[in-house]
């Protein structure tokens, strides 16, 4: 029964989405009718509400465990815990699709909601772009990736997974069924799993309310800045989800894939990080559209390139383009996902060619100083590009053309990553340190270097700590000088700030009121300072961990210690063949922590086997052990098989790692502080505009 | 010895793909010197009995000769090789099988030997580059972070950079070009308010 409402709520789930693209787009271009365009937003919630009861069919039926629907079956298994058949929604491809058209949908829906009267002009075109994008995931849902297919006996003896019921065939017994499910991919089965593939989806699906209203401005040749002002704030908002999926990405492979390390530059990574830095440039640059009317061609560039790198992105992931270990298999999406995105591309590129030709997007100020903020806001555009230019041909540029053109396979890999990008980001950092402090329009050296002279003295005094502190590679001083530099004019810049509203208010505000003040007159500088603060404190994890990070890999014998970094660690034995309630198998050394002579923790580091799981069936659980100064992480490589009497072990010790972890806390606080709505208006006013004819009101 | 030869026989039959082969099958099929074989058979029945329990020595001597010389090519420098020192080189190999994974940190068996390989390399003396070079030419440049082929380093490496200078000369040259525009129309302004004086200066020289 799950199987049918599912099917049939996804089918006119995928209709309504079609008829609201021709109710918007003919009531609005046609027919100029102002009830079809109604209709049209109706139909986008009612989009909403079906893909919503798909999706909750299918949750039900993953927690009531029926096995007769094949997706059920093929991502949980009877002994699986309940978070992770709740979280098997989007363990394979075809859940995985439908949730992501649940929350396209709902971005879709909430976009038209919140924004139908401040962006009337804009919505029609609007809802036609976000209801295309619906309908083209919600057609791979229901013609390529059906989750609600269901196995059926064949008289032939043969199963077969189907929709419909074969000629001659019989539901097979669920408690058969049961016995061999195949359970989720052990490598899933963590609690990460709850929280960052959901938080990467909502990064990528929240692109399309800028990428729509990008392209609707293109299309209705409504170019002043309602586009930029409705598309800021969602783009915000993807953002924030897009940079913390990819930090809880990071914390998971850091804790589940057993290689000490949080970033590995694999495709899959990339391909999530590539909408990031196009989505930054334009987060940045919007701001010199909406300050100065310039760089119009440029935004609308971004915006469309930020959503085409995430279609990209998906159909890299799920079309089986690149080997990762996050890649779904091949799939018979990868011909129609590839067209999608073509096309998508194309529209936008053509549309924004077209309307250039028409000198609409014409700027309205020009470049006067090379030192203002909208000069080096372009060339931190320009350095964001790079980035992505460099990653992109790293992960699938280079590797493809060696494969067709010349018939090798190669993989571009750390060393490339790491030396092609690291000038960048350092490049990053210092214009991160120097922009804030210039002024729009004109600006001159001596001005900046007169603001600039005490973040200066202190990022040199920071680093002059490290050398004391026995640092002496100079690439990783020149890091830290320059990461530190942007984290200090941040401080610096908030500090004068409450020092003039001190000025201003000494007699009614102490130095916490004057600083919260500042934060809720303008979130958005504030809260981009914080952003900045965030990055600079997750650069300081990445040097040190990248730069400093110590291994070894030893076997001991059971009462052997090994030395590293000032610790010891000791194997106090294993405990083998433990089982779990999921039915895994663990392997669990008991290992002890001294340092100074002083026992500090027992780790307890292991390996898990999943009898049932048919591809990857077992996982590397570290043992760590975090300070503010370093994390000792340790794994359990191998041991003697039956006496366990001596067992090998990988360690490492990364510095600063946990900074990495914190500074993505603050960059969080900050884009929610810079995001957060702020009323400019008066209620008086706002109460009149309410009362004004429709179209006229405030957003 | 025996261990390390019998050692190095079963990496053979776990991993197909190594080249030790040769050099151990080597001393089993080295053929006996045809000439003498020739001269035993003009001798006498007692003295080609002789010639021949001699031959038999000789061979067995030359095959004992050529195991002892070929395990002796064989041999390890004797050195130990640390675990720290395989995972170095591993980590700047890639798993030819799986997906985008460093040598040292692949979990499936089929890298562990791949590891065992490294090792058994280290200890007949072989260099990083020499193991790294040996990879590659089995397995291909996809093994290697970057990759060893000249031409195909060279698209690697310098392609991103030409585009990005391309970039950056191209936003240049718009620049310069808005900048010539902007200077030009200023000009033109100023031409402009002088003409609109020089009119009246006609006029009233006209007046």
């Amino acid at each position: 029964m799950l199987a049918e409402i599912g099917l049939i709520a996804a089918l006119f789930a995928f209709i309504a989405a079609v008829y609201a693209i021709i109710a918007a787009v003919y009531g609005e271009r046609f027919a100029r009718s102002e009830a079809m365009v109604r209709s049209a937003r109706n139909a986008v919630i009612l989009n909403f509400i079906l893909v919503t009861v798909a999706c909750l069919s299918l949750e039900v039926a993953l927690m009531t465990e029926q096995y007769q629907i094949s997706y059920v079956w093929m991502v949980s298994s009877p002994d699986m815990p309940t978070i992770y058949r709740l979280t098997a929604l989007w363990g394979s491809q075809a859940g995985s699709l439908l949730f992501w058209s649940f929350l396209m949908s709902a971005f879709s829906a909430a976009a038209v909601v919140f924004n139908w009267k401040s962006q009337r002009r804009l919505m029609p075109y609007a809802i036609a772009y976000m209801m295309a994008t619906v309908a083209f995931f919600l057609g791979l849902t229901v013609f390529f990736e059906n989750p609600f297919e269901r196995w059926w006996a064949l008289p032939s003896g043969d199963f077969v997974a189907s929709a419909f019921i074969p000629a001659g065939a019989t539901a097979p017994s669920i408690s058969m069924l049961a016995q061999s499910a195949n359970g989720l991919n052990p490598l899933l089965r963590h609690f990460g799993m709850a929280i960052h593939p959901p938080m990467l989806y909502l990064g990528f699906v929240g692109f399309i309310i800028p990428f729509a209203f990008g392209m609707s401005a293109l299309a209705s040749g409504d170019l002043s800045t309602n586009w930029i002002k409705v598309s800021r704030r969602w783009a915000l908002i993807a953002w924030l989800f897009l940079s913390l999926g990819l930090l809880l990405g990071g914390r998971w492979a850091y804790d589940v894939l057993g290689w000490g390390g949080y970033w590995g530059w694999d495709p899959v990574e990339n391909a999530a990080f590539l909408p990031w830095l196009i989505g930054t440039a334009y987060l940045h640059s919007v701001m010199i559209q909406e300050k100065r009317g310039m760089l119009k061609t440029w935004n609308m560039f971004l915006v469309i390139g930020t959503f085409s790198s995430v279609i990209f992105a998906t159909f890299a992931t799920r079309a089986g383009l690149v080997d990762s270990v996050h890649s779904f298999a091949q799939s018979p999406i990868g011909p129609p996902m590839l067209t999608f995105w073509l096309l998508l591309t194309l529209i936008g590129f053509v549309l924004i060619i077209w309307r250039r030709s028409r000198g609409e997007l014409k700027d309205d100020n020009q470049f006067r100083s090379v030192f203002s903020r909208e000069s080096l806001f372009v060339l931190n555009n320009f350095v964001f590009v790079a980035l992505f230019a460099v990653i992109f041909w790293g992960s699938f540029g280079a590797p493809i053309i060696s494969e067709y053109f010349m018939g090798t396979n190669i993989t571009l890999g750390l060393d490339y990553f790491n030396s092609v990008t690291a000038p960048l980001f350092l490049l990053l950092y210092l214009l991160m340190g120097v922009a804030p402090i210039s002024a729009w329009g004109v600006s001159t050296v001596a001005r900046m270097g007169r603001t600039l002279l005490t973040p200066l003295a202190l990022a040199a005094l920071s680093v002059g700590l490290f050398v004391i502190s026995g640092v002496t590679n100079v690439w990783a001083l020149l890091g830290y000088g320059l990461v530190l530099l942007a984290g200090w004019v941040a401080i610096y810049e908030t500090y004068r700030g409450v020092l003039a509203r001190r000025k201003a208010h000494a007699s009614r505000e102490n130095v916490l009121q004057s600083l919260g003040a500042l934060f809720t007159r303008n979130p958005r500088r504030y809260g981009g300072y914080m952003i900045h603060l965030g990055i600079t404190i997750i650069g300081l994890g990445v040097i040190g961990s990248m730069v400093f990070q110590q291994e070894t890999q030893q076997t001991l014998t059971v009462g052997q210690s090994a030395q590293i970094g000032g610790y010891e660690l000791r194997y106090d034995g294993l405990d083998t063949n433990q089982i779990a309630d999921d039915g895994r198998i663990m392997d669990i050394a008991n290992l002890t922590l001294s340092r100074g002579g002083q026992e500090i923790a027992h780790l307890r580091p292991r390996r898990d086997f999943f009898p049932e799981a048919t591809d990857m069936n077992s996982t590397t659980i570290a043992g760590s052990y975090s300070t503010i100064e370093n994390d000792f992480y340790v794994l359990l490589v191998n041991w003697e098989p039956i006496s366990a009497s001596s067992a090998t072990f990988k360690i490492y010790i990364n510095p600063l790692v946990n900074l990495v972890w914190w500074g993505g806390l603050i960059l969080i606080l900050g884009t929610l502080l810079a995001g957060y709505p702020r009323e400019t208006l008066p209620a008086r006013v706002r109460a009149k505009l309410e009362l004004a004819p429709q179209g006229q009101g405030a957003d | 010895m025996f261990n390390q030869f019998f050692v190095r026989t079963t990496a053979i039959f776990v991993n197909p793909l190594t080249q030790t082969s040769s050099s151990i099958t080597q001393p089993l099929v080295s053929p006996a010197p045809a000439s003498e074989e020739t001269t035993v058979k003009q001798r006498s029945p007692r003295i080609r009995r002789g010639f021949m329990r001699w031959g038999r020595l000789m061979m067995f001597l030359l095959l004992a000769l050529s195991t002892v010389v070929s395990a002796q090519a064989q041999e390890t420098t004797g050195r130990v090789v640390t675990d720290d020192e395989v995972n170095t080189i591993a980590h700047k190999l890639y798993c030819p099988v799986c997906e985008n994974i460093t040598l040292d940190t692949c979990g499936t068996s089929a890298c562990a030997d791949w590891r065992y390989e490294i090792r058994l390399q280290l200890e007949q003396g072989m260099t990083e580059t020499q193991i790294v070079e040996d990879f590659v030419r089995r397995f291909g440049d996809r093994v290697v972070g970057t990759p060893l082929d000249p031409t195909l380093r060279a698209l690697s490496l310098y392609t991103p950079w030409l585009v990005v200078a391309a970039a950056l000369f191209f936003a240049g040259a718009m620049l310069v070009r808005r900048r010539s525009a902007q200077a030009v129309a200023k000009a033109a302004s100023v031409q402009g308010e002088n003409s609109h004086y020089v009119d009246l200066f006609e006029q009233d020289l006209s007046n």
